[in-house]
């Protein structure tokens, strides 16, 4: 990562610092309230990102993730999926050490190293034909367990819903990635775009499902990727409705 | 995402919930039969093919099943207590609108689909969450938790449920907020009938 890039990742940073510390907060209780729940200060400024995503999605992504999920068989499919998974390992790795959950750590690191090498650079996941899948860990999740609140919401141009928290964690995850600074540009990019198109395959249903009949897609992509993220950070166990909450007991 | 395999709800479980449970086993247990029979209704409901019938049926499933009223309150969230009762009014007849055509499409996903009650907790006297897994006819499992309530000692009703830890009505609040934090109540009643009506097309 050049000099360069890295000081416009700051000018980018010091922009949004600003622009959060100069939204204005409503006067009226209750509007201040909701505002301070909400908390997504550069709202008009994250629906436009939003807008262009949107587009982006329809008109760029979904027709190439389409069109390799219909003409593109399953097992390959399948393949390329546990390829990218592969690679992602490492992140896994150092971030749940980071979090102190060694047996995901060890789980991670054996299924790295059995992947790469009797599963063919990853092509086939062999744990997981045994039950055996690592939960994926980021440096987001980290600064969650860390104690760190998620920050204002933002919308990434391309890669979609963040918040302050996570988009931090995204730019910890490019640089702890060790293949960011193994493989050349052009890989770099062919393994983004990759990404890319498999996760818009694997998740265009969903998201149609919940683009439809919804009153305000805007916000309800903001709910629902904040709701998912703390699945996430409390590592898959979805609670809503407190059934586990011991404490009342 | 990491999943479990659940055993079917034991009737250790029932015991154990009474001993710190501020409801009777027995409310319990009937809360948890009231889930595990209209969320079996619901699934046999998805299997009939997309028309006026699925959707009448779907429609008799909600006013027996969902305290409706309570939701569309909920969805509102803080705005409950600024709204006037001919807003409210208006409000609630579309809510109720609303949750047939949209759910009756998003639900369609879970046809053939399979329900296994997993265990069940009661928060208090008149609040329960049954989870439950649903498994698809490939072997895929989703976590699905119903919370039910008997408010003044009537029929229990669905309150709220989750889908992978994802709130009906948590998503319908963070939504509807910031349509009447623009546009007022009376606004966020006229996207949902005009939502409504392109959607019944």
């Amino acid at each position: 990562m050049s000099m360069s890039s890295m000081m416009r990742g700051s000018a980018v940073a010091a922009v949004v610092l600003l622009a959060v510390a100069c939204a204005e907060v409503p006067d009226d209780p209750l509007e201040h309230d909701v505002f301070l729940e909400t908390n997504d200060p550069l709202e008009p400024a994250n629906r436009t990102v939003f807008d262009f995503d949107v587009a982006f999605l329809d008109h760029a992504l979904s027709p190439v993730a389409l069109a390799y999920r219909d003409h593109v068989p399953e097992p390959v499919r399948g393949g390329v999926s546990n390829v990218l998974d592969n690679l992602q390992m490492p992140v896994t790795i150092l971030n749940s050490g980071l979090q102190g959950d060694f047996d995901n750590m060890a789980g991670a690191t054996m299924s790295f190293f059995i992947n790469s090498t009797a599963g063919i650079g990853g092509l086939f996941d062999i744990p997981a034909n045994s039950g055996w899948k690592p939960r994926r860990e980021d440096f987001g999740q980290t600064l969650a367990v860390w104690g760190f609140a998620e920050g204002p919401y933002l919308v990434l141009p391309v890669a979609g819903p963040s918040t302050a928290r996570d988009t931090v964690g995204l730019g910890v995850d490019i640089l702890t990635d060790p293949l960011t600074w193994l493989l050349t540009p052009g890989w770099s990019y062919l393994r983004s775009g990759a990404d890319v198109i498999d996760s818009t395959a694997r998740e265009h249903d969903r998201i149609d499902e919940a683009r439809m009949g919804a009153i305000d897609f805007y916000a309800t992509t903001r709910t629902l990727y904040r709701q998912a993220r703390a699945r996430e950070i409390a590592n898959g166990v979805a609670d809503p409705f407190g059934l586990d909450d011991s404490s009342e007991e | 995402m990491g999943r479990h395999v659940w055993q079917r709800i034991a009737p250790a479980l029932f015991v154990s919930a009474f001993l710190w449970s501020p409801a009777s086993a027995g409310s319990l247990e009937e809360a948890t039969d009231f889930v595990a029979q209209r969320a079996e209704r619901l699934l046999d409901i998805m299997t009939l093919p997309p028309g006026p019938e699925r959707r009448d049926a779907f429609a008799r499933w909600i006013a027996s099943t969902v305290d409706h009223d309570g939701m569309a309150n909920r969805a509102l969230g803080r705005y409950l207590d600024v709204a006037t009762n001919a807003e409210l009014r208006a409000y609630t007849v579309a809510f109720h609108n609303y949750i047939i055509i949209t759910y009756e499409r998003r639900l369609e996903t879970f046809s053939g689909y399979s329900l296994k009650v997993e265990r069940s907790r009661a928060l208090d006297d008149n609040d329960v969450v049954v989870r439950t897994t649903i498994w698809a006819p490939d072997g895929g499992r989703t976590t699905v938790d119903f919370r039910i309530g008997n408010d003044n000692g009537g029929p229990w009703r669905l309150t709220d449920f989750a889908i992978e830890g994802l709130s009906m009505v948590k998503t319908l609040r963070d939504e509807f907020a910031g349509v009447i934090r623009r546009d007022g109540i009376e606004g966020l009643t006229a996207l949902i009938e005009s939502n409504v009506a392109e959607s019944a097309l």
